[in-house]
């Protein structure tokens, strides 16, 4: 296999795999030699393996503009991202150093609020939040702890630097592809595995299991779990039917389930109904309850916040547990970190202009063609603007939305994505990634071992969301000191 | 078990049953035809009929010619029961239950799926179409396999085995009738007519067991008793019942299917069959979709419909079953 001449000089950008001389680094060396060594016509058939493994095991995901067509096959490159678990150790206690004291706010939030008390945090914020709930107050969930699945986006920048780019705590997905990447990756590539330390991943759904099983009410001898899903045409239903069948839950959608008079959750079975314990939504708050939010929702449970609130059923990640998944929150919770656990932040965030600050508000409008602006709500990647890439027209559409709501932007300076040898046309070539581990909290914490990288698959693009072209890699965390 | 999802399952079974059975129904209909002298005309409409598919066949503004009625059978999108659209709907209704079914079946079926969409376009003369229709029932009894030899006989099971067994017994005697309705001229030689026979027999596999079980040269009047009537073929309609019944009897709350399936098999038994006189078959056959179809409403009734009032304490905790769905 031959580089391409892009390959040379892009240095601009961190290489995970490659050193600045274009040499493997030495966690990567062997399976840089491996591909070298592999002919062209063999690489060809391993990536047509690839293509053959996805499609029967039926990986897929669905694009929303994409019609009648809802499910795509999963755009996976079969060069994986290698970091070394050393280096990944310290990650993973960033992590869940982050996830304790976002979790220490939202409690906070939903009771004394001592964090604006103390004027660590100015009140508007939370006035202003679109996802603070108020029928949440007062409520305490098991190990005070409202956010038990964070999937936290990771990037690294040029200097090689690692920064948390957001927390996505409402209902993060990817977990599944990371899953079935390694699966793919272990069908096709057996021999990789033989002679290097690569951590395995395979426990997280029983950890997820056991995180859920944590939160069950204590009346629950024998705890039911169930996944609730708003179905098949969702984004995310892979995903929602794999974390079932591997956890032995039940998936169900709204319908099959409803809420007694002794506020108890029921699932409809050929039996009749059946208690169920703990509920992990993939729904977001708005449609999870048509008695308390959105009136007009199907795809939820009327009655299900009331179950909540008489602590006859568990949800997970709790409702209003959003209040923390908001790009101005975000900007604060190296401030929660020191406020609540008295830590240094191990993770660092990236620097953020909040355009609800009148001065960080100038600073953003006069140099719009040099960051990132992103709204403070929304996920998947959508409206958002690099600046460095937007047309004039654009940069003057977001000027206008900054002025009209301040609160709901943030800006970030762009990023220089680190890098990762994608195979393109059968070659490899440099394509820019980010990284989405997971995070569990209940009775215990654990951290995905890596997590799902995403590859922005065009020439320079950023954006790596797969519903916007994006791929994904298999992540590795290779042990150096036992190989 | 969730209703919505048995529901699935039930569908998801019926559909691949579907699917096979129509590829059996149109290999049926060209080995007869093979069989033919070439003058003989053979009425490609009544495979329409058989299937009571004639006003979804008008809508489409179709002739009644074989390539037109073939496209229909296995391609039609719009119909609801052309092979492709069985396939696509037992996918569709797998995925949603792929929870509760082992990797390798969803596997099967997803290569199905794509067998069959990348087959069928490029199906142009007979000898393709009967390799594909080979083809196909041979992936529809890998998949099968698969429900035997991996699904732990549980709920799930059940209602996978009533559906199969509901949409089997139902297409078999649909290919009975094509050999009793009018596909072939009234005035057929015998030689020809016992030739149909045959054709029927292989088409659903049976041509080895008739021979072994029944011991007499093939007739009309021995076959339609074969696979009617017949208790150990497992295509044969009554043994179909016999399956029902075995699978209604491990389920909770089966009364109203169980008592209306006794109803149906003792009108039918009553029921005259003489092979000899097609309209008799053509009746019997007609008579026992009806009843099929009223069975298939008792069981939609008694497990897919939840309702909160056929559940007398619906907010008490319900301890039988716990634990079994």
């Amino acid at each position: 296999m031959s580089k391409s001449p892009e390959q040379a000089g892009t240095k601009e950008f961190f290489d995970e795999l490659l050193d600045e001389a274009d040499q493997p680094r030495p966690v990567a060396a062997h399976l840089l030699h491996y591909l070298q060594d592999m002919s062209p016509r063999e690489l060809k058939r391993r990536t047509n393996a690839v293509d053959a493994a996805i499609r029967t095991m039926g990986i897929t995901f669905t694009v929303y503009s994409d019609g009648e067509n809802i499910d795509r096959a999963w755009p996976f490159d079969p060069v994986p991202r290698i970091i070394p678990k050393r280096e990944w150790d310290q990650v993973s206690a960033g992590l869940k150093q982050r996830l304790r004291a976002l979790n220490c706010f939202i409690h906070d939030c939903y009771h004394d609020q001592n964090i604006i008390k103390d004027g660590a945090l100015p009140a508007s914020i939370l006035a202003d939040s679109k996802n603070f709930r108020p029928q949440c107050r007062g409520i305490s969930p098991p190990f005070e702890t409202w956010a038990h699945i964070c999937g936290t986006d990771l990037v690294r920048d040029g200097d090689g630097t690692i920064y948390v780019l957001e927390d996505n705590l409402r209902v993060p997905s990817g977990v599944s592809y990371m899953l079935e990447n390694r699966h793919v990756m272990k069908r096709v590539f057996p021999e990789l595995f033989q002679n290097q330390n690569i951590l395995p991943v395979n426990d997280y759904p029983s950890l997820l299991l056991d995180t859920l099983l944590s939160l069950a009410p204590e009346d629950a001898p024998r705890p039911s779990v169930a996944v609730l899903t708003p179905g098949i045409y969702n984004s995310a239903y892979f995903e929602h039917s794999y974390l079932a069948r591997q956890m032995g839950a039940d998936l169900v959608e709204g319908q099959d389930l409803f809420v007694g008079e002794d506020n108890c959750v029921y699932k409809k079975t050929v039996f009749g109904p059946q208690r169920v314990h703990v509920v992990y939504r993939r729904i977001d708050d708005e449609f999870l309850d048509p008695e308390v939010f959105r009136e007009d929702s199907t795809l939820g449970v009327p009655g299900i916040l009331r179950a909540w609130r008489a602590g006859k059923v568990a949800i997970a990640n709790a409702p209003g547990a959003g209040v923390a998944d908001d790009k101005v929150v975000y900007a604060f919770v190296p401030d929660f970190i020191r406020y609540y656990l008295n830590e240094e932040p191990i993770l660092p965030n990236v620097p953020t202009y909040l355009c609800m600050d009148p001065e960080q508000r100038a600073y953003v409008l006069d140099n719009l063609d040099k960051l990132v602006v992103k709204p403070a709500n929304e996920s998947g990647g959508y409206g958002i603007m690099v600046g460095p890439k937007a047309s004039a027209a654009t940069r003057r559409q977001f000027a206008k939305l900054i002025r009209q709501q301040p609160r709901n932007y943030i800006a970030q300076p762009t990023l220089m994505l680190s890098t990762v040898p994608t195979l393109i046309k059968n070659r490899l070539q440099p394509r820019h990634v980010d990284l989405r581990p997971f995070v569990l909290q209940a009775e215990n914490m654990h951290v995905t071992t890596g997590g799902l990288s995403r590859v922005a698959l065009r020439r320079g693009s950023l954006v790596v969301n797969s519903s916007q072209g994006g791929g994904s890699k298999d992540t590795w965390i290779i042990d150096e000191e036992t190989a | 078990m969730l209703s919505r999802v048995a529901e699935n399952v039930y569908w998801m079974a019926r559909y691949l049953e579907r699917a096979e059975g129509a590829a059996r129904l149109v290999a049926t209909s060209s080995q007869m035809l093979f069989d033919l002298p070439r003058e003989t005309p053979l009425s490609w409409g009544t495979l329409v009929d058989i299937l009571g598919a004639n006003e979804a066949f008008r809508d489409l503004e179709l002739e009644t010619s074989e390539r037109d009625v073939i496209q229909f059978l296995l391609k039609e999108p719009r119909f609801p029961n052309s092979l492709a659209s069985a396939v696509r709907k037992a996918r569709e209704n797998a995925r949603t239950c792929r929870d509760i079914i082992p990797a390798e079946l969803w596997e099967g079926i997803n290569e199905l799926h794509y067998f069959v969409g990348e087959s069928l376009p490029s199906i142009r003369s007979r000898s393709a179409r009967h390799e594909f229709l080979h083809q196909t029932i041979a992936r529809c009894q890998q998949v099968e396999g698969i429900v035997r030899g991996t699904l732990s006989r549980n709920t799930p099971y059940s209602f996978m085995t009533l559906g199969q067994a509901l949409e089997r017994a139902d297409m078999t005697s649909r290919i009975v009738d094509v050999r009793s309705a009018n596909l072939l001229p009234r005035d057929a030689a015998d030689v020809y007519s016992n030739l149909g026979w045959m054709s029927v027999l292989h088409s659903l596999s049976a041509y080895e067991m008739y021979r072994h079980e029944v011991q007499v040269r093939i007739n009309g009047q021995a076959v339609v008793h074969f696979l009617l009537r017949g208790e150990k073929f497992p295509r044969a309609c009554s043994f179909c019942l016999g399956r029902i019944n075995a699978s209604l009897a491990r389920l909770p709350r089966a009364e109203k299917p169980l008592r209306r399936l006794r109803e149906i098999s003792e009108q039918l038994d009553r029921e005259h069959l003489d092979a000899n006189n097609l309209d008799s078959v053509r009746r019997f056959v007609d008579l026992f979709q009806q009843e099929l179809n009223t069975l298939h409403e008792a069981i939609t009734d008694s497990y897919f419909r939840f309702n909160h009032d056929s559940w007398a304490h619906a907010s008490a905790p319900a301890t039988a079953g716990t634990g079994q769905a």
